[in-house]
């Protein structure tokens, strides 16, 4: 038993004579250089935690006074705890981590560490998901400022990679939690014009240019909103990503980065912007996207894109005419599409109920034009097309007076669209024009004979004849 | 034989010459950092003005604003402390940079000054301090033009005076300066 005992107290010694205790500050500090190397920062950690310890004692050894000794054992210690917060993801690590390199700093203000520790807390931000702490960014800019005198007031390798980080970070932060606003993300735009202006000190590389040119543009549109520049921006991205893989999920994230940058928008054209491109969006999964929810897609569509008709409407001065143009674009097309959706979707059971629908989608564009009828409230690209469709829905529905209205307005707008008087039809005409007019002219027959219009067809047919021998020629030989 | 002392002369005079020229070039170089980093100041002042007119969630961005502005005056002030221990206390260039960096400092301090005691006695010293770098000049640091444009929302000003002034800070802090002297 008492071997048993003395063997245990020579095991327990050996370990303790192994881990380092009971041995100098300057036997501990070399081993703690070469277990650095080595990568093994359990180890390290715990060397560095035993040489704090002996210089808190009331006799410490000589190094425990020599600043270069001391930073680099909270360096080291730092660093490690670090390494070892990047394997396990543990919080109190990173914490450790940034108490142990500040120390560093308090003892002798390496630019490097300051820059470190600020990464560090940043870093911590993110993770937190506490976008008003902004130390870490303060912190960073003091070590890169540090850096950047101590290298003779020059941008070298190094120093444009921190730059590279410390923006990224930045433009991280102000997104930071996603769902609300912390900060108004002001301090973090100007943090990455001093950044990006700092780096143009220097010669950049084409790619190197091209970084920092965009992140200053994203950190002073849309008034320095970086927030909002930052989610359009990532919107933008998805959107691409959602068009070449058109699923439900990459449609989400899409949808979830835009309606941020919409939420975050500072200037009502961002606003209008966001809005329209969210409706191109949503038409696009309707359209192409996989197990699509037609109706669901459609409407969210036709609301984003009411919705930034009417911020058209109240602030037309700040609206470009290419956005204005797109806006009424997407907002027919939502429309148009709409009414096409609930005109298709028509069984015997509720085909009554089914028209009225899409014609009640449909009025939503249409304004009296003065003289007992109705007209869209817009032109747009395909506006002519929505009047063809709802003379259909009037046609089934039996409405002479909206049936007509609309043949009528459609047929007016083909021609208008295709800059041709009547009497030119008789006349040399291209043959896809032939064809497209055909349709419309057929369309309008239909109605006309539905509701009895004879002076109507009496004038209709010469001309439909004329386009059905043009568009026949055309598949013929192509000739006209 | 000439030519012997030509050389002899020269060797003696190279080195030293060497030298000032390159106390010299540091000394441009330094003057140009303060000036680059007074501009830095003024800049990062002028944003933090734009941001307390327009938002009202700004506390932790009015701090952040507040300590990089401190890190660029505290960088000021060690280039002006080296620059004094080379020339001497006589440039009033460097002087005039350091006084208004301090101002700068001081008035951002103030923004927050009701929130937190401490940033009054902050802004109070650093007033104090600015002062008494610029003490026995011809023209005060207060009415001298500004070497640059100072915005604040849509109003110029090219004076630290008129910016005093207008932000209804200089008594506080004169009479809080008067207090610590006496």
């Amino acid at each position: 038993m008492k071997k048993f005992g003395l063997s245990l107290v020579i095991v327990y010694w050996i370990s303790f004579v192994s881990l380092g205790f009971g041995q100098d500050v300057r036997t501990l500090y070399d081993k703690v250089r070469k277990e650095y190397e080595a990568n093994n920062f359990a180890t390290v950690v715990n060397l560095c935690k035993q040489i704090i310890e002996r210089c808190e004692q009331n006799y410490p050894d000589a190094e425990c006074r020599y600043t270069d000794v001391m930073k680099n054992v909270y360096r080291y210690k730092g660093f490690s705890e670090f390494r070892i917060y990047t394997q396990e993801q543990n919080m109190d690590q990173l914490e450790e981590a940034i108490n142990s390199l500040i120390k560093s700093y308090e003892l002798y203000g390496d630019p490097e560490i300051s820059f470190n520790y600020g990464y560090m807390q940043s870093l911590r931000a993110i993770k937190l998901k506490n976008g008003r702490d902004l130390d870490g960014l303060v912190n960073a800019w003091r070590g890169i400022l540090g850096i950047y005198a101590r290298d003779e007031w020059t941008v070298s390798n190094d120093l444009l990679n921190k730059l590279k980080i410390f923006i990224q970070q930045a433009v991280e932060i102000s997104i930071t939690p996603p769902d609300s606003a912390l900060t108004t993300g002001r301090f973090t735009s100007f943090m990455i014009r001093l950044a990006c202006d700092l780096a143009q000190k220097r010669t950049l590389s084409r790619d190197d240019s091209v970084f920092f040119n965009v992140y200053y543009r994203r950190a002073i549109d849309d008034e320095f909103n970086l927030r909002g520049n930052e989610w359009r921006a990532r919107g933008f991205e998805a959107e691409q990503i959602f068009k070449a893989n058109p699923y439900d999920s990459t449609y989400r994230i899409c949808r979830g980065y835009l309606e941020l940058a919409l939420r975050f928008a500072k200037s009502t054209q961002r606003k209008a912007e966001m809005l329209k491109e969210l409706t191109k969006v949503a038409l696009y999964m309707e359209k192409e996207g996989r197990n699509s929810r037609r109706e669901t897609e459609l409407q969210y569509a036709r609301e984003k894109a009411s919705q930034a008709y009417t911020i058209l409407q109240e602030h037309r001065s700040d609206i470009p005419r290419e956005l204005e143009n797109e806006i009424k674009k997407v907002y027919g097309n939502a429309i148009f599409r709409l009414v096409d959706y609930y005109f298709s979707i028509t069984t015997s059971k509720d085909r009554m109920n089914s028209f009225l629908h899409a014609r009640r989608i449909g009025e939503e564009l249409l304004v009296p034009d003065g003289q007992g009828g109705l007209k869209q409230k817009f032109q747009w690209e395909g506006y002519e097309d929505l009047y063809l469709k709802l003379s259909d829905v009037g046609y089934e529905l039996g409405d002479e007076k909206f049936a007509v209205d609309m043949v009528d307005k459609a047929w007016k707008a083909v021609l208008d669209i295709n800059h041709i008087q009547l009497p030119q039809i008789y006349g040399p005409l291209p043959p896809q024009t032939a064809k497209e007019l055909l349709q419309f002219a057929q369309v309008y027959q239909q109605i006309a004979e539905r509701f009895g219009l004879q002076s109507v067809l009496h004038w209709l047919r010469p001309i439909i004849k004329t386009l059905s021998q043009k568009s026949f020629y055309t598949t013929k030989g192509g000739g006209y | 034989m000439r030519g012997k002392v030509i050389l002899v002369g020269l060797l003696l005079v190279v080195p030293f010459a060497r030298d000032i020229l390159a106390q010299s070039l540091i000394k441009t170089k330094f003057e140009q950092q303060m000036v680059d980093y007074e501009n830095d100041v003024v800049r990062c002042y002028n944003e933090m003005q734009k941001f307390l007119e327009q938002e009202d969630r700004n506390l932790a961005e009015m701090i952040a604003f507040e300590n990089l502005l401190s890190i660029y005056v505290d960088r000021i002030l060690e280039i002006y402390s080296t620059m004094e221990r080379l020339a001497g206390s006589s440039l009033e260039t460097y002087r005039g940079v350091a006084a208004r960096a301090l101002i700068f400092r001081s008035l951002t301090y103030l923004e927050r000054s009701k929130q937190e005691k401490q940033n009054f006695e902050k802004a109070v010293a650093d007033y104090k301090y600015a002062l008494q770098l610029y003490k026995g000049t011809s023209i005060p640091i207060m009415n001298k033009k500004l070497p640059y444009e100072v915005w604040i929302g849509r109003k110029l000003y090219t004076r630290l005076a008129d910016l005093l002034d207008d932000k209804n800070k200089a008594f506080n802090l004169l009479n809080s300066v008067q207090d610590i002297n006496q």
